[in-house]
């Protein structure tokens, strides 16, 4: 059976390719041919069709065999070209076989064209099969997933997958066949693809890189510094290439990071919860300690321990508390502490925080003498000290109970046995001394000279002794507690002037002159008697260390909230051993001064017990050979603006500033209708130039004034320290007939512009809590922003609940406070309405704190002058008012004074 | 009551004060004085002796000054007759105290017997002036 074989015969010859295909024939073949003999047949066969075989004649001509050589180079069409000619060069054929011809057979040999063709079919089928093969492998190596690279003997790359280009997308247009392996490497270098070690070289790298890639066997992971990892293996092949496989390892070295992060994160936090684990285990172990040692102090404790919430509900009490009161050991636990304590002061202790008793529980507790009840009923009294621990957002106080029994029995024999002795003294004293005068006074008859002597001796001792008992008296009831003080408001200098008259007679005894420098001014709350003593014991101390022909000065001088009574001899001085001891009982500098001088010792311990009863402080300043000055400051009654150093009188001046000639007029009479002195300034420039002058008790402001000038004004006097508690009422008022005022006034507490100053906030709402008489009235705030409610509930919580509103409706639904917190303007006449209603509540109205914003003022005095006309008072009603106001802050000051 | 103060009762357990203040009541101050020993005594004699002026111990054994006085005011002719305590128990509330019962003053003891002629004199005129028997003044010598 003959091969079946397709031939394309490229021949312009009919005759000739028949011979041709005859010769075929007979060789063996069944040729299926087709003959052509043009550029564009050649062009259509190659293309369209598949040929095992072209046989080409040499000169044709249409088309050359040179010129059908290049089309079928051009076309890459892999398929054996034959040419058979009559006759060709040598020099013809080299160049025919160089563009692609495989045989030339001459015509005239075409017994060689059989052999020709089976040599060229066998070989076509070779390149095929080779061709398939490579593309099987090529197929192979694009299909896995490794980047693969073969690079020949001299490092030059073969061949490579898509995946290696990938991986490599860095080298482009550098990675294809025949690229130096080094060139690639010094140009990733060169791009910095890959991360060097730190100080590394990079000419040390390549040469590194280019080593490992002949000398193959390792495995390296590659950092790039696009942050991909590669993992390269490289192998090389028998005949000195290198195959190298590339995979993409960032996903699984970011995994192990990630582990390894993980890992270490466990690590530290594994350290950390044993860490805590043994820390916690030692505080427990402490904790327990200390409990078990709190426990043990507890119940064993011989003074009362009680402790109890800010709801006034005792805890726990321990057995010494437990047996002061007459109770079980669980009894007390769940009751109100009220059952055993006085009512006020644990309303004072939870409930209103007094100041002064937080101040105390935060100094760590000074303790105070009070009465507890028995459960039977009977009193016991008690040392009671209080602190308190803060319990999440609650507080618990914990109180130390003394029973002092025992104390007050004794300090009451003491004091019974002082009190005795000294009067039982007194008789035969009053004899001694009645004689002894009688018998100085020569009632009897007339003396001899030595005699007379003898007696004034008897004499001056015998008043030294009396002396002496009623000094000693004194200590003793100040130290009881028994002393008892009249505080009633003097003037300064008419105390200094009494007291020093009382002393002139003594002064001339010594031959010592008594001058006032300057007399004070001012008034303080003081005992006239005990003032007197003060000055005296004061005064007969510098007149005794007087050398005879001196003077002792007087002087009074108003400082700061206070006034400085000096006192200032010329005698020897203290002597600086002495000073630390010069207020104890009993001491004088030299022991025999006592005897000498005449003294008891104690007179300056009673001065300084008095000044300090006096809410002062006693001093001194000694210089020896030059004299002493003995000092005592007391606190100077405030009644009402700056402290002026000229003033001797009580202020019962109130300064009415403002408002159209008549009204002021009106308002003047009306201030002077309720017992008061009554200046009248038409602007506030006025009412501050008087007010640098002399104080006063209240300011009353027309509410005009509260734009801008008026408020900084008010403001000013607020902040200033000196004047802290003056009242400053605004009054809105318009002239009735008959010459009578309809109007309306509030109490400015204080102005504050936002953003709003909580500190002085509660400065003010403290102060108008204080004045209201007590805490725990509702602090009603008008307008104000969801932002400022919680702050200033948290400022106020413990002067009173904060109720908010924004309406009249919701303003009446509020009802009665103690305090208002207005946020202005409120906007329209809804809001001038809704403050009318702050003020139609009670004919006196709640103090006022006004919050604005710092520009625009005059809206907001306008609206407040709306308000107070809209709810203004009738002439009679008005007038109470304005009474109720002043009365109401000058009662508060004159407690605040007492207290 | 007459122009002048002349005549005193004087109510004194102690002797020795009683013998001081007699001196110094008769001889400097030249009055008339009934000096009486105990509370009961001046009772008896007062209503007789009709006083310008009642000076009255406090503390003294039986009846004290306080009762003495509230019995001498009883008596006829009395219940206007200024009272003055002389007393050691003569603090603030003490004296407080004597003054709110009626008293015109309390001279405190020790006094001085110099003065106390013109002492008494000068409470006893200040009393009359007020018609009353309560006064105003400063205690002691």
């Amino acid at each position: 059976m003959s091969e079946p074989l397709r031939i394309l015969i490229i021949d312009d010859s009919e005759d000739d390719t028949v011979l041709l295909v005859r010769h075929l024939r007979a060789s063996g073949y069944a040729p299926d041919y087709r003959r052509i003999d043009t550029q564009d047949e050649l062009r259509t066969a190659l293309s369209a069709e598949r040929w095992d075989l072209v046989i080409c004649d040499y000169s044709m001509p249409q088309l050359s065999a040179p010129k059908a050589l290049r089309i079928i180079q051009s076309l890459d069409r892999d398929v054996p070209v034959i040419l058979v000619s009559g006759f060709v060069g040598e020099d013809e054929l080299i160049r025919l076989i160089k563009i692609g011809a495989q045989d030339i057979i001459l015509k005239s040999n075409l017994a060689r064209l059989k052999p020709a063709i089976e040599r060229e079919l066998a070989e076509a089928q070779l390149r095929r099969d080779k061709q398939r093969a490579k593309a099987q492998l090529t197929t192979a190596i694009e299909s896995i997933a490794e980047g693969i690279a073969l690079y020949d003997a001299d490092d030059r790359l073969v061949v490579c997958n898509r995946k290696y280009r990938e991986l490599h997308d860095g080298s482009g247009t550098l990675l294809v066949p025949g690229v130096a392996y080094e060139d690639l490497v010094r140009d990733a270098v060169r791009r910095g693809s890959f991360v060097l070690e730190e100080g590394e070289d990079a000419e040390r790298f390549i040469q590194q890189r280019l080593e490992d890639h002949v000398n193959p066997g390792t495995t390296r992971e590659i950092r790039r510094s696009d942050g991909r990892w590669l993992k390269a293996q490289e192998w090389l092949t028998p005949d000195g290439g290198t195959v190298c496989v590339v995979g993409d390892i960032t996903g699984r070295r970011e995994r192990e990071e990630r582990l390894r992060s993980q890992a270490e994160e466990l690590r530290r936090s594994n350290d950390q919860l044993s860490q805590e684990v043994a820390l916690r285990k030692a505080t427990e172990i402490s904790l327990s300690e200390s409990e078990s040692l709190a426990r043990a102090i507890f119940d064993g404790a011989a003074d009362g321990l009680v402790t109890f919430g800010a709801d006034g509900v005792i805890e726990s009490v321990n057995p010494a508390a437990a047996r002061m009161f007459g109770l079980g050991p669980d009894e007390a636990v769940g009751l109100p502490l009220t059952s055993l304590l006085p009512e006020g002061l644990v309303r004072r202790t939870v409930h209103a925080r007094e100041p002064a008793w937080q101040a105390t529980a935060d100094a760590g507790g000074t303790p105070r003498e009070i009465l507890g009840r028995r459960r039977d009923g009977s009193p016991v009294p008690i040392e009671w000290t209080v602190s308190e621990v803060a319990r999440g957002e609650d507080s618990l106080f914990a109180g130390i109970m003394r029973d002092i029994t025992e104390r007050k029995k004794l300090d009451r024999m003491k004091s019974e046995f002082v009190s005795v002795v000294s009067h039982e003294l007194r008789t035969p004293l009053t004899s001694i001394r009645g004689a002894l005068g009688l018998l100085q006074a020569q009632v009897t008859g007339d003396l001899p000279e030595q005699a007379r002597g003898m007696i004034e001796i008897a004499h001056a001792n015998c008043e030294r002794i009396i002396r002496l008992l009623n000094d000693i008296l004194d200590i003793e009831k100040i130290e009881s507690g028994r002393m008892h003080f009249e505080f009633q408001p003097l003037a300064v200098a008419d105390l200094l002037r009494h007291s020093v008259e009382a002393c002139r007679g003594y002064a001339d005894q010594f031959g010592v002159g008594l001058r006032i420098e300057r007399e004070g001014s001012g008034l303080v709350m003081a005992d006239r008697d005990r003032f007197g003593q003060i000055v005296a014991n004061l005064l007969s101390n510098a007149i005794k260390y007087s050398p005879p022909g001196e003077t002792v000065t007087i002087d009074a001088r108003a400082g700061a909230g206070s006034v400085r009574v000096s006192v200032r001899d010329r005698g020897p001085g203290i002597p600086a051993e002495f000073h630390e001891r010069i207020f104890e009982k009993f001491s004088q500098a030299d022991s025999s001064d006592t005897r000498q001088k005449g003294g008891s010792g104690l007179g300056l311990s009673i001065a300084e017990a008095i000044i300090e009863r006096h809410g002062g402080k006693i001093g001194f300043h000694t210089a020896p050979g030059r004299g002493t000055t003995f000092f005592f400051d007391l606190p100077l009654k405030r009644v009402g603006a700056r402290t002026h150093m000229g003033i001797g009188a009580p202020s019962s001046t109130v300064l009415v500033c403002g408002g159209e000639a008549r009204v002021r007029d009106l308002m003047q009479q009306s201030v002077v209708g309720l017992g008061f002195d009554a200046v009248a300034c038409a602007d506030t420039g006025e009412a501050e130039a008087f007010l640098a002058e002399r104080p006063v008790a209240a300011l009353l402001l027309d509410v005009a004034l509260l734009d801008g000038a008026g408020v900084a004004f008010a403001r000013g006097l607020r902040a200033a320290a000196a004047a802290p508690a003056m009242p400053i009422i605004a009054t809105g008022a318009a002239a009735g007939r008959g010459g009578r005022l309809r109007g309306r006034a509030l109490t400015l507490v204080d102005w504050l512009f936002k953003p709003v100053d909580l500190p002085r906030l509660r400065i003010g709402a403290e102060r108008a809590a204080d004045e209201a008489g007590g805490r725990g009235a509702p602090i009603l705030c008008i307008g104000l922003d969801d932002a400022l409610r919680s702050p200033v509930t948290r400022m106020v919580r413990d002067l009173g609940p904060a109720r908010f509103a924004a309406t009249r409706a919701d303003i009446r639904a509020a009802g009665a406070c103690g305090l208002a917190i207005v946020d202005v303007p409120l906007g329209g006449r809804g809001g001038e309405a809704a403050l009318a209603e702050l003020f139609a509540n009670a004919e006196a109205g709640p103090p006022l704190i006004i919050l604005s914003e710092k520009v625009v003022p005059a809206r907001v005095a306008k609206q407040l002058a709306g308000a107070l006309r809209r709810a203004a008072l009738d002439e009679e009603a008005f007038a109470r008012q304005l009474g109720a106001l002043l009365d109401a802050v000058h009662v508060a000051a004159d407690m605040r004074l007492m207290a | 009551m007459t122009d002048k103060l002349k005549r005193i009762t004087y109510v004194e357990d102690e002797p020795d004060i009683g013998a001081i203040v007699q001196l110094a009541l008769e001889e400097l101050g030249g009055f008339t004085l009934n000096l009486c020993r105990s509370g009961p005594e001046a009772v008896e004699k007062a209503a007789i002796f009709q006083p310008d002026l009642l000076l009255l111990d406090v503390m003294m054994p039986g009846m004290d000054g306080v009762q003495t006085f509230h019995l001498l005011r009883a008596l006829p002719g009395l219940h206007e007759t200024p009272v003055v305590f002389i007393t050691a128990k003569a603090q603030t509330h003490e004296v407080a105290h004597y003054r709110s019962l009626g008293a015109a003053d309390v001279i405190a003891k020790p006094f001085n017997p110099i003065t106390l002629p013109d002492h008494l004199r000068a409470i006893w005129e200040r009393a009359r002036a007020e018609g009353a028997p309560a006064g105003e003044s400063a205690a002691g010598d």
